[in-house]
């Protein structure tokens, strides 16, 4: 049985291509309907870095005349690993799945 | 940039999730501020800028509801209540291991506390010392009487010299008595530890000179309310220890706690009935302990003590 809940599935998934700014992936969420607060976002994210599944470095860019911090991830090999696992095993319990006729539940 | 306003925001932030939610967080928001700072105006600027003050501090605040410790120790507090509430058993028996574990370890507190930690119940504790009389070892043991007497006058005026002997004895009349600690004390020894009477008076010196007089006794404030139901007329009334008769003459308050005595006689007045024939009669033979008090002549507690073995040697044998 897979353990990645369904945001973290989302968060990797969208790494595996490639590296996405903190403030992306927020916004990938809320299309999603996820408005998760920046703290609870970046809380969730740190312990995907804990589990090593995924790595943030902080970029330096130039904004309106100022320089501000972003915080960058990028998808590990176990991160991949991961997804792939987590896509397969949905992928798989779909394909077994048998259709739901109508009324065969009453 | 409100470096400032940030930088003490931060610090509401818990340390546990500051780096990881609040620093990237608040780039966030610094960085979508850059951005749209586009207003020339400098009331436009100047909103722009309490927005983004109000909006960092929502974010510490948010950071300290996200702090793990508290949210998991609420959430172990939830559990541990649901798990008691559905074990009535193993809740009792946690209760009931807890209360008898309190009780007891309460029970040799309030023991330790009352003979070893507490101060004496008497007016001055720090200048009393107990004495005693030195061995050829260099231990101090308990002395004679007489030797006790002559130590006393030798001491006088520089020290005051108490003696008290502790014993168990049958109080009460013959169809109703029961063994209780009793104290053999010296006339002076009310006077030496500064304990006022509660009622009637308490031994003096008087009672120590006058030999074989009629036998006198104070009693503790506790056996007074226990077992004479706390009556005011009972100076002068009658108590029988081993058998004798002693009179009421007072009865000592606050002394219970230390002393833990029902009651007291001077040596001199009934040493012959309380059961205690040989305490204190003749030379040599053990029984009493000595308590000295302080003379305001500035000497000190150590010099006291070695002055009372000094006297206690000089007189033995």
């Amino acid at each position: 049985m897979q353990s990645a809940a369904h945001l973290q599935f989302l968060v990797r998934e969208a790494l595996v291509d490639s590296e996405q700014a903190g403030r992306d992936l927020r916004e990938l969420l809320a299309s999603h309907g996820v408005r998760n607060s920046a703290p609870a976002f970046y809380q969730m994210m740190a312990r995907l870095e804990v589990a090593g599944l995924v790595e943030g470095r902080y970029d330096q860019k130039l904004v309106a005349g100022q320089n501000v911090k972003e915080r960058r991830y990028r998808v590990t090999k176990a991160g991949e690993r991961s997804v792939d696992a987590t896509r397969n095993f949905y992928v798989a319990r779909f394909a077994a799945a048998r259709p739901v006729r109508k009324g065969s539940h009453a | 940039m409100p470096d400032r306003w940030i930088a003490w925001c931060r610090r509401l932030a818990p340390p546990s999730v500051r780096d990881e939610a609040f620093d990237p967080s608040v780039e966030d928001l610094v960085q979508a501020a850059c951005a749209h700072a586009t207003g020339p105006g400098r009331l436009a600027r100047l909103a722009a800028g309490l927005r983004l003050r109000a909006r960092v501090l929502v974010v510490a605040l948010q950071c300290r509801r996200l702090a793990p410790a508290a949210n998991m120790s609420a959430r172990e507090l939830m559990v541990v209540a649901r798990r008691l509430w559905r074990q009535p058993r193993f809740t009792a028996s946690v209760v009931l291991t807890l209360a008898l574990g309190l009780g007891a370890n309460l029970t040799v507190f309030t023991f330790v506390d009352a003979f070893l930690i507490a101060p004496l119940p008497v007016p001055s504790p720090g200048a009393l010392v107990r004495a005693g009389e030195a061995r050829e070892n260099g231990e101090v043991d308990i002395t004679s009487y007489l030797n006790y007497r002559d130590g006393r006058d030798a001491a006088r005026p520089a020290l005051d010299l108490a003696a008290h002997a502790e014993t168990m004895a049958l109080v009460g009349p013959a169809e109703a008595s029961e063994a209780r600690p009793v104290e053999v004390v010296s006339g002076n020894y009310f006077r030496v530890l500064g304990v006022a009477p509660q009622r009637g008076r308490l031994l003096s010196d008087a009672d120590d000179t006058a030999e074989l007089a009629h036998p006198v006794a104070v009693i503790s404030d506790r056996y007074w309310r226990s077992r004479l139901g706390g009556r005011t007329d009972v100076v002068g009334q009658p108590v029988f220890i081993n058998g004798s008769r002693f009179e009421i003459i007072g009865v000592a308050v606050g002394v219970q706690r230390h002393l833990r005595r029902a009651a007291h006689r001077s040596l001199g007045a009934g040493d012959h009935a309380a059961g205690g024939e040989a305490e204190g009669t003749d030379a040599g033979a053990p029984g009493v302990g000595m308590v000295v008090d302080d003379r305001p002549d500035g000497a000190g507690h150590h010099d006291h003590r070695g002055r009372a073995r000094v006297v206690a040697r000089g007189r033995r044998d």
